[in-house]
């Protein structure tokens, strides 16, 4: 099959059998393959209510057909799991150079069972698979772990996928990280693995990807390495990557700080992407075959944390350990970040955890003495530092930290629940729902949990009427302050992004820079994988990902009531000091139901019609033919 | 003389050359058997293009038996003449810079042949730090290959580097 891997490997660590299957061409037309091909795959392989930390849960790492080759940023892959820290879709997407390498072993798919009686590793070289004993690696960080294995296995060139202590020690929102800093971080992946026993995937491909018309596919990569290069966000991108948008969501804002109590930060220059530029960057850095190198790497120099070096970050973990705490020390959030990777955690949930526990305090709900007696005050150093260590540990208050906001919520009460930042049980991210409307419809329709990056409606920034009356109908939509029409414009870009996730490609260039049409994708596949798929399917698969997604989660007990967000977001408007943005609100219920409508979804529960279901070939008990779908 | 010119302060390590190269030889997506490769060191951030050295006496050239190795005259690339070779390994051995080896599938030596004259690595990488030209020392800064190649002052934005 061209483009692809060509085989889907299971491991099971229970028994140590390893057997593997040609990719089903079937499922990989109606999927695609990463994301969409792991969700199905979870569909069909667990009964409702599978317990994510069971032997029974799989671990599911899935590349998809523009992986390892020259598409500007083909290096995307999933890794999917029910999920310990929501208890629904587990789901998280990173670049670097382990999806590549997976490919290039002859994979698709890896799907790890069971759960191994001891710490152990995986290896695999191409067809060779070999568990190797871990427990020499249990309790080392992400890095060590990392550069331990390619010494032990004598191939610097490995790629690994690792997890730190924190997945060890149940840390409910622990990631798997590749190339040391690029994290799966959201939903709790690491942990997942961690239960299983497993601390690492070392793999290393030594074979090639065919595709069905090479020519054709040079010529439509060179086509776009020319959109790319004059893009106008081409420059910004190169020099910050995503941390322009800590001054860009100030200026409008939008920004989470002190846990979304203003929409402007007033360090934010001083902890802003370009400071990191000016002070710390050193150079550039790429995930595989990229053409807008957006990642960079820093050495540190401040005498508090000596040696101090790390690539990125990206601009949640910045902004969530700058604004969302009130920390205007920007070495100090970056030894926080660099911490949160070695130790194997989600910035994201674990900045609301640390901000949300210094809302507490500040509205008197939690006293010092309950807090180890750290002085939980806005931006103080030492306590945020201490309470990273001591989440990743599950030290004294750190344990009530580490299963989640939510859950820290439920066991602290006194109201504390209110002001837990989540929706579906994951951590909301940095910026404000109120000032950026879509995206807050997105957090609180997205399938794993409130999360931008199942959606990453964008458009919204363009304050282009006239595009907004082209592409939806309604000129709002081009609008961040306005609610109408919003719900066009998220079910327009989850469909993106579920197809960018699926393909392997990274969303900055594919929904954010938009620099492919459905059409131009279509094309792209035709000249990969040599079938007749137009834009219309492309687009149908982009759909037929999310309403799958839309039915696990229903599966697992996710009603239309689910779909909301905290209610600061919807009850009080934005604060005094928020710019342009002070007095917005979230208007959900009219944007929800205008999702709903767009979606073809019951208005009442939030579900799939019957009709939807058959339109995108997703009926009880039908076989996916995977070329095209039912129409009528 | 024309070569290929690494600055490695400009590579992000992406590996595109890699990909280019074999998609130029061997029309598939790979890097394994690529001619040139971007060697790592992850903790420190380096990456390091490590290309073929031209060198003036080459001892692949010199060590082979059979005499399929030779070099180009336009272009002064190493070039196989694949039936004269019996896959014995002496250019492997012989290379100093450990730039050779051989294809896992067809047993012959991957030697870069600078693809006639117009690098495929070249033409991919996204910063500039490959390039085709005279040696640095007679021109330090090559023009771009690329039209549309971004200026590299993006990539080089280090500490006091204010440009």
């Amino acid at each position: 099959m061209f483009s692809y891997g060509g085989s889907v490997l299971r491991v099971d660590l229970t028994d140590g059998a390893c057997v593997h299957h040609p990719t089903e061409e079937r499922l990989a037309r109606s999927f695609l393959g990463g994301r969409g091909l792991n969700v199905k795959r979870l569909w069909d392989q667990l009964p409702a209510h599978t317990d994510a930390l069971s032997p029974e849960n799989v671990l599911i790492f899935g590349v998809g057909p523009l992986v390892g080759t020259l598409f500007p940023c083909g290096a995307r892959f999933n890794t999917t799991a029910m999920s310990p820290h929501t208890g629904i879709l587990g789901d998280s997407n990173a670049g670097g150079f382990f999806g590549p390498e997976l490919k290039f072993a002859g994979y698709d798919q890896l799907i790890i069972e069971g759960q191994a009686d001891h710490p152990v590793y995986l290896w695999i070289k191409d067809d060779q698979i070999e568990f190797r004993d871990a427990r020499h690696l249990w309790g080392r960080d992400v890095w060590e772990t990392t550069v331990a294995i390619q010494q032990e296995l004598g191939d610097t060139e490995a790629q690994v996928a690792a997890i730190g202590q924190a997945a060890e020690n149940g840390v409910s929102f622990a990631g798997v990280f590749v190339n040391l800093n690029r994290a799966l971080g959201r939903t709790g992946m690491g942990t997942v693995m961690a239960a299983k026993n497993l601390k690492a995937v070392a793999v290393r491909g030594t074979g090639f990807i065919p595709v069905a018309d090479m020519a054709r596919f040079l010529e439509i990569i060179e086509r776009l390495d020319a959109v790319i290069y004059s893009h106008p966000e081409y420059e910004v991108r190169v020099r910050l990557g995503t941390t322009k948008l800590v001054k860009a969501l100030h200026e409008i804002g939008a920004l989470p700080t002190r846990h979304f109590q203003q929409g402007r930060f007033e360090d934010a220059d001083a902890v802003s992407g370009e400071a990191i530029e000016r002070l710390y960057k050193i150079k550039s850095k790429a995930c595989f075959a990229c053409t807008i190198p957006c990642s960079r790497f820093l050495v540190v120099d401040d005498p508090r944390f000596p040696g101090l070096r790390l690539e990125g970050p990206e601009y949640e973990p910045l902004a969530g350990f700058t604004a969302r705490v009130g920390n205007g020390d920007l070495a100090l959030a970056l030894k926080c970040i660099d911490l949160a990777n070695r130790y194997g955690m989600d910035a994201i949930s674990l900045s609301e955890v640390i901000s949300w526990a210094m809302e507490c305090h500040q509205r008197g709900i939690l006293s010092p003495d309950k807090a180890d007696g750290l002085d939980l005050t806005w931006g103080n150093g030492h306590t945020i530092l201490s309470l990273v260590h001591k989440v990743a540990r599950r030290e004294g208050f750190g344990d009530l930290l580490a299963d989640g906001v939510k859950k820290a919520a439920e066991r602290l009460g006194k109201g504390s629940e209110q002001i837990a930042m989540e929706g579906k049980g994951l951590e909301v991210f940095q910026a404000d729902p109120r000032a950026i409307k879509a995206y807050g419809l997105g957090n609180a329709v997205a399938s794993r949990g409130a999360d931008h990056l199942r959606s990453e409606p964008w458009f919204e920034f363009s304050n282009d009427a006239e595009e907004g009356v082209r592409r939806f109908g309604i000129p709002e939509t081009a609008f961040r302050l306005e609610s109408r029409g919003k719900g066009l414009v998220v079910k327009h870009f989850e469909e993106m992004a579920a197809v960018a996730d699926s393909l392997g490609v990274c969303k900055n260039t594919y929904n954010n820079m938009e620099v492919l049409s459905w059409d131009e994708t279509a094309e792209l596949l035709q000249a990969a994988t040599g079938w007749d798929v137009t834009g219309e399917e492309v687009k149908l698969v982009g759909e037929r990902i999310v309403n799958l997604e839309r039915l696990l989660i229903a599966r697992e007990g996710i009603t239309r009531q689910d779909d909301t967000l905290p209610r600061r977001f919807l009850q009080e408007p934005m604060p005094e000091g928020s710019g342009p943005s002070t007095g917005s609100i979230l208007e959900l219920d009219a944007m929800l139901k205008e999702y709903y409508l767009a979606r073809g979804w019951d208005k009442e529960t939030g579900l799939p019609t019957a009709d939807k279901l058959r339109e995108l070939g997703l009926q009880p008990g039908h076989r996916l033919r995977g070329v095209k779908p039912c129409t009528t | 003389m024309r070569r290929l010119i690494v600055r490695e302060e400009l590579c992000t390590g992406c590996r595109a050359c890699q990909v280019a190269c074999v998609a130029r030889h061997e029309s598939v997506f790979g890097v394994y058997t690529a001619r040139l490769r971007v060697t790592k060191d992850e903790p420190l951030g380096l990456d390091r293009p490590q290309v073929c050295r031209l060198c003036g006496r080459a001892p692949c050239v010199t060590s082979c038996p059979n005499g399929a190795l030779s070099r180009n005259n336009a272009t002064s690339a190493v070039i196989l003449k694949v039936e004269s070779c019996n896959s014995c390994s002496e250019c492997v051995e012989a290379c100093p810079f450990g730039m050779i080896s051989l294809h896992p599938r067809s047993n012959l030596p991957l030697v870069c042949d600078l693809c006639g004259g117009q690098p495929a690595c070249v033409q991919r990488c996204p910063t500039g730090a490959i390039s085709y030209g005279d040696l640095p020392c007679d021109s330090p800064r090559p023009p771009a290959m690329h039209l549309v190649r971004p200026d590299p002052k993006y990539f080089r934005v280090g500490p006091g580097d204010d440009e």
